[in-house]
């Protein structure tokens, strides 16, 4: 059976059930008597066995099996969390995190069997078990396992016959069901128990589930399933499943529709009775815990699978969107064509005489508020919480920390801050480099921690937070933090400054040297960070996005390292300007003030024209000159200056005249216009008139 | 539209539409026009090539114009009531705006009616071949060629 079409779910799946995994193991190593959390491990790890297999990826599902194993009989009790099996569980993931990328290039999981991770599960199972350490002991433990996962609350589905009584028998009703069935039947209908039996060979049981369900639905109607319908969609039910239906077909004909579908085996069909809706009244009390839907299945899951206990864990599987948000924007669209149907109510007629002017007015100004409110709701759509870029990092560092042989424990906060889509898919690396860099260099040995009177376990905070129309991630560790003077040597040494420029840099300009292209300070390179090539990208990736990084540390105390990146990339806050007849947007993010400067403070030098503000050297440009604008008025007395900065440096725009502070949207000019990278696109402003975005940063 | 033209237009025929450029007829494949709007404000972009003369705004969208008349090599343009912005969609690639003096109107030309081993290229690739019609000879624009070898000017 070709399986390629649900490749796309199954890696999905897969990351999502690893991303579960990961994280709860990590819980597990802290604490190793969380119930909950091993069986939430053993169900992801089972659900990616059960995937896997399907896929038909063996050494994938061999792999996890084993996992399974050691799981189980964690879960039982019978063996002990220790350092080493976590160490080597999370082996055995990054071991599946390799099939499923080998899986996700070629669509193969490759030759690698993993034999060493495969054999040190058999090896701890052995020795984690008491008694019989024998190497056979894993095989039962095996096979044992296997079977005690088989999925949950197929025990009432599978284990009847055809028999119809029997079949009758398998299942109660709450009262509920009863009332909607005797009301079907008040009505003419009938209601059945059918048990559709799928083919063993079928590879999407929970596809092939919908199919029967839709087809059941042509004839009549769903009262209840078993397993219920979660449990089946999440493909938790062997080969069969049954429900209890209404319909005004015949037993005949409810059947012929469910065979219909294809890749089912057989269907068995009784007619459920008065007798079976009354009889069962009395025993409801007893009955009612292993009938009804969702106990069921909890009941199942206390001897097998912890199948729908656990709650699903929410990851980014695709664009999802709060429904909230959703209904907040089908609202306003609402909103939108009441409003547009005011407009059309006016007549023309009425646009002319005044009088009436008033209500087109209104209209309008009605619209505006529409406009903006939708405006706000569709970006908040594309905000997604940065916890879906910073989920994976508590690992990382566990890895470090056995890595490096460094105590250290991550912190984080803010999760829930939003960034806009596009900036969050490219943030991951350097945050991940930062971070890697907090651990390898920022913090101490553990030795070097206790002689400095520090706690031992060094800490490495990140922490998100929104601030205006920035979000900022701040990534602090309480290390050693940077040493200036042995940045300055290094940058001597490099040739990267001259003694002179040595002299008179400010810390903060020496600690941005850590920026330049190929600066690493780390004196041994290890394959964690160290080789050169860190932080310049981390900086040159930032500034893409449209954000800026710096860097702030203490000696002795540590550093912190703040990203700001803006809440989104296509709308911005600008200040407009006007430069002979036309005008400019620049990003509100990179002015730092508006001066006016007469004519008689500009100073020269180098030729070149500059202003001295408040003791600071800026120099001017002319920005009429640069863009080549006709008829530009800027000989006055006296200038308006817009001082931009580009990390430290700064300069002076000179402009014709201010307009004011706008949102803009930002637009594309296309590939075809070559402009010099000094226009970063272009805007739409609201008489339909476009003006041009000025990169300040190339200006500077 | 002339009758020759109409009796072939089932078979095998392309639609071009009739421009004028300085004195002379272009046709531009019907399958590439977008949308012909009259002159409007275009917004001048700096430091762009001289044949660019900046972009507008096609309903929210912003598309950058050119100039046929000076990427064609003769006088800059003198907008008059007639003067239309072509919006050209060429395959794969993002709509550009072509300046031209006038539209005149929608040609069927025969695969038999056009020439395509002209050697009267005196605006080299730019033509992708020379159609003939009742009212005489249309140059066909190569517009792939117009857009490429702009950009390979523009690098």
């Amino acid at each position: 059976m070709d399986v390629s079409q649900y490749l796309e779910i199954f890696i999905e799946e897969t990351k999502e059930h690893l991303q579960s995994l990961n994280e709860q193991l990590l819980v597990l190593e802290k604490e190793p008597d969380n119930k909950e959390t091993i069986n939430e491990i053993f169900r992801a790890a089972h659900s990616l066995k059960g995937m896997a297999g399907t896929m038909g990826y063996k050494r994938m599902q061999k792999l996890t099996h084993d996992m399974e194993n050691v799981f189980q009989e964690i879960r039982n009790e019978k063996m002990k969390v220790s350092s080493t099996l976590v160490d080597g569980l999370f082996r055995g993931l990054d071991a599946l995190e390799e099939y499923l990328d080998n899986i996700v290039n070629n669509q193969d999981e490759g030759t690698n069997d993993n034999q060493d991770i495969i054999d040190l599960f058999q090896k701890e199972l052995q020795d984690g078990l008491s008694g019989g350490a024998t190497p056979e002991a894993s095989a039962p433990a095996s096979t044992e396992a296997s079977a005690a996962s088989a999925p949950a609350a197929t025990a009432t589905a599978t284990a009847a016959a055809a028999d119809p009584k029997e079949l009758l028998d398998s299942f109660t009703l709450t009262e509920q069901e009863k009332n909607l069935i005797n009301k079907a039947r008040s009505q003419e209908q009938q209601a059945y128990i059918v048990r559709i039996n799928i083919q063993d060979t079928c590879v999407l049981k929970a596809a092939r589930a919908f199919l029967v369900f839709k087809a059941i639905e042509s004839v009549g109607e769903t009262i209840k399933s078993m397993p219920d319908a979660q449990a089946i969609e999440d493909e938790k039910f062997d080969f069969s499943f049954s429900v209890v239906i209404t319909s005004k077909k015949t037993m005949e004909e409810v059947q012929a529709a469910v065979m219909n579908v294809s890749e089912v085996k057989s269907v068995d069909i009784a007619l459920i009775d008065e007798s079976k809706c009354e009889a069962k009244a009395h025993e409801e009390q007893t009955a009612d815990k292993a009938a009804s839907g969702t106990a069921n299945a909890a009941a199942a899951a206390q001897t097998k699978a912890p199948a729908s206990t656990s709650k699903k864990p929410v990851v980014n599987r695709s664009v999802r969107v709060d429904i909230d948000k959703l209904d907040d924007l089908m609202n306003l669209v609402s909103e939108l064509i009441i409003a547009k149907n005011g407009l059309v109510s006016i007549s023309p007629a009425d646009l002319v005489r005044d009088d009436k002017n008033s209500s087109f007015r209104d209209q309008v100004e009605y619209l505006e508020r529409i406009t903006t409110n939708i405006h706000q709701s569709v970006m908040k759509v594309r905000m997604v919480p940065i916890e879906s870029v910073v989920n994976r990092f508590p690992r990382m560092i566990r890895d470090l920390s056995k890595k490096l042989d460094k105590k250290m424990e991550l912190f984080m906060s803010g999760e829930e801050t939003e960034l806009d889509r596009t900036v969050i898919d490219e943030i991951g690396d350097p945050l991940q480099h930062i971070l890697r860099n907090a651990a390898d260099h920022g913090l101490e040995t553990n030795e070097e921690r206790i002689k400095a009177g520090k706690p031992e376990v060094g800490s490495i905070f990140l922490s998100a937070y929104q601030e205006g129309n920035n979000v900022v991630i701040e990534v602090r560790d309480d290390g050693h933090g940077i040493d200036v003077e042995k940045v300055k040597a290094k940058a001597l040494e490099r040739g990267t400054i001259t003694p002179d420029q040595a002299e008179t840099m400010s810390d903060k300009e020496i600690i941005d040297l850590l920026f330049r292209p190929s600066f690493s300070t780390a004196e041994k390179i290890s394959d964690i960070s160290g080789r050169g090539v860190g932080l310049d990208v981390v900086k040159t990736k930032i500034e893409a996005l449209g954000g800026s990084v710096e860097c702030r540390s203490v000696l002795g105390e540590g550093s912190t390292f703040i990203i700001r990146l803006p809440l989104t990339l296509a709308i911005i806050q600008s200040l407009m300007v006007v430069l002979g007849n036309e005008k400019y947007a620049i990003p509100l993010g990179s002015i730092q003030t508006i001066e006016d400067i007469p004519t008689t403070d500009i100073k020269y030098v180098e030729g070149k024209e500059v202003i001295n503000l408040r003791g600071t050297v800026i120099p001017l440009v002319r920005l009429d000159k640069i863009l080549d604008v006709p008829n530009s008025k800027q000989d006055q007395e006296s200038l308006t200056v817009v001082i931009v900065a580009k990390g430290d440096k700064q300069a002076g725009l000179i402009v014709d005249d201010l307009i004011g502070q706008l949102e803009i949207v930002i637009k594309s000019i296309g590939k075809y216009i070559n402009n010099s990278k000094m226009i970063s696109g272009a805007t739409i402003l609201g008489d339909g008139e476009i003006a041009l975005i000025l990169d300040a940063n190339t200006l500077v | 539209m002339a009758d020759n033209n109409m009796v072939a237009s089932t078979l095998d025929t392309t639609q071009y539409i009739g421009v004028i450029i300085g004195n002379e007829q272009y046709g531009i494949d019907i399958k590439y026009i977008d949308n012909i709007v009259k002159m409007q404000r275009i917004t001048r972009v700096p430091k762009a090539q001289p044949y660019f003369y900046g972009v507008i705004n096609i309903r929210g969208e912003i598309i950058p114009v050119m100039s046929l008349r000076v990427k064609f090599g003769l006088e800059p343009d003198e907008f008059s009531k007639k003067t239309r912005i072509l919006i050209v969609k060429p395959e794969q690639q993002a709509p550009v705006g072509f300046i031209v003096d006038e539209v005149r109107e929608v040609i069927n030309l025969a695969d038999e009616d056009i020439d395509k081993s002209s050697n009267t290229a005196e605006q080299g690739s730019f033509i992708s071949g020379v159609g003939k019609h009742s009212k005489g000879l249309i140059s066909l624009m190569n517009v792939a060629a117009v857009i490429t070898e702009k950009e390979a000017a523009a690098n």
